[in-house]
């Protein structure tokens, strides 16, 4: 992990990251037209649904790590440790998510927030995510954590499917897909449809760059919290020889006849 | 533009600014603190070098 070759692929995809997210902004902000009836306001597409498909992809990292985890052939902590950072990075990008959108709400529909289907079921899984870290500080060794946290995982993900068909399933106020509807024809055009996928990819490799570095700090505290266990337990042992040769030694002098009269 | 767009760009770049700068930060912190106790142990497990 350590490695020239892992640091040097680091950077590359974080120079990338800081590009792609750089040529997005412009792209996004003073190279496309404004919309017909949305004027300005279009151009917050161009970040709004790639944080949200980000937010899904952590997700979907995180189950699928999550799954490998409990299943015995592949069980492995660093499954638990990946499946936890990318749920982090996730919940970032679900708050950023909500955040933006609500930006746009204000002046399109005139209220920051509405219970409207597919803002509640994303409030929803942003909360479950964040129950899902939660859930990962409460105290137990590594196997209780990891297989509780992996079933919470799965459990949250449940919501990612429902969140997506939300516009289509319930009658929303929130818009319908503008690329992956059910009848997979495009709603947008031209150079804003190509802004649209460059943030889209621009944001994804800003999630693999963030979820390198978080996965790394949590296999370095990992092993320093195993390190930390394994002292502590050598110390404990060392105690006990010690009390355990007091006590014999303690025993040794009571059996002794007294030579004082 | 309109005030909404340059506020949502500006809470997207920012939070990812953020982000970004305490995972390196993090990451470059423990990768320091790591080297000693690696060359400590490698010390260690060789007494007679």
């Amino acid at each position: 992990m350590e490695s020239k070759g892992y640091l040097w692929t680091r950077r590359s995809v974080g120079l990338v990251s800081l590009i792609l997210v750089v040529a997005t902004v412009i792209y996004g902000l003073w190279i496309t037209p404004p919309d017909v009836i949305q004027g300005n306001l279009v151009r917050l597409i161009y970040v709004h649904p790639p944080v949200a498909w980000v937010a899904y992809l952590a997700y979907g990292v995180t189950s699928i790590a999550s799954v490998l985890y409990l299943w015995k052939r592949t069980r492995n902590i660093k499954w638990d440790l990946l499946a936890a950072s990318s749920a982090e990075v996730g919940v970032i990008f679900t708050g950023l998510t909500l955040i933006t959108g609500s930006i746009w709400g204000r002046p399109a529909w005139g209220v920051w927030w509405t219970w409207d289907a597919r803002l509640t079921t994303t409030a929803l899984l942003f909360v479950l995510y964040l129950g899902y870290l939660a859930l990962r500080r409460v105290p137990a060794d590594n196997h209780r954590r990891a297989t509780r946290s992996a079933i919470a995982g799965l459990v949250a993900f449940v919501d990612v499917p429902i969140v997506h068909q939300s516009v289509v399933w319930w009658r929303t106020l929130h818009q319908s897909a503008t690329v992956l509807n059910s009848s997979l024809s495009l709603k947008i055009h031209g150079v804003m449809a190509w802004t649209l996928l460059l943030g889209f990819i621009a944001f994804t490799f800003v999630y693999v760059w963030m979820l390198m570095h978080r996965y790394e700090i949590a296999t370095i505290e990992q092993e320093a919290l195993d390190a930390e266990l394994e002292q502590l337990l050598e110390e404990r042992q060392h105690e006990s020889e010690i009390e355990l040769a007091e006590d014999v030694l303690g025993d040794a002098q009571v059996d002794q006849p007294s030579k004082v009269y | 533009m309109n005030g909404y767009v340059e506020a949502g760009y500006l809470v997207v770049l920012g939070t990812l600014g953020g982000y970004s700068a305490t995972l390196a930060g993090r990451s470059k912190k423990m990768r320091k603190a790591l080297i000693p106790a690696k060359v400590e142990d490698q010390n260690k497990s060789r007494p007679n070098d």
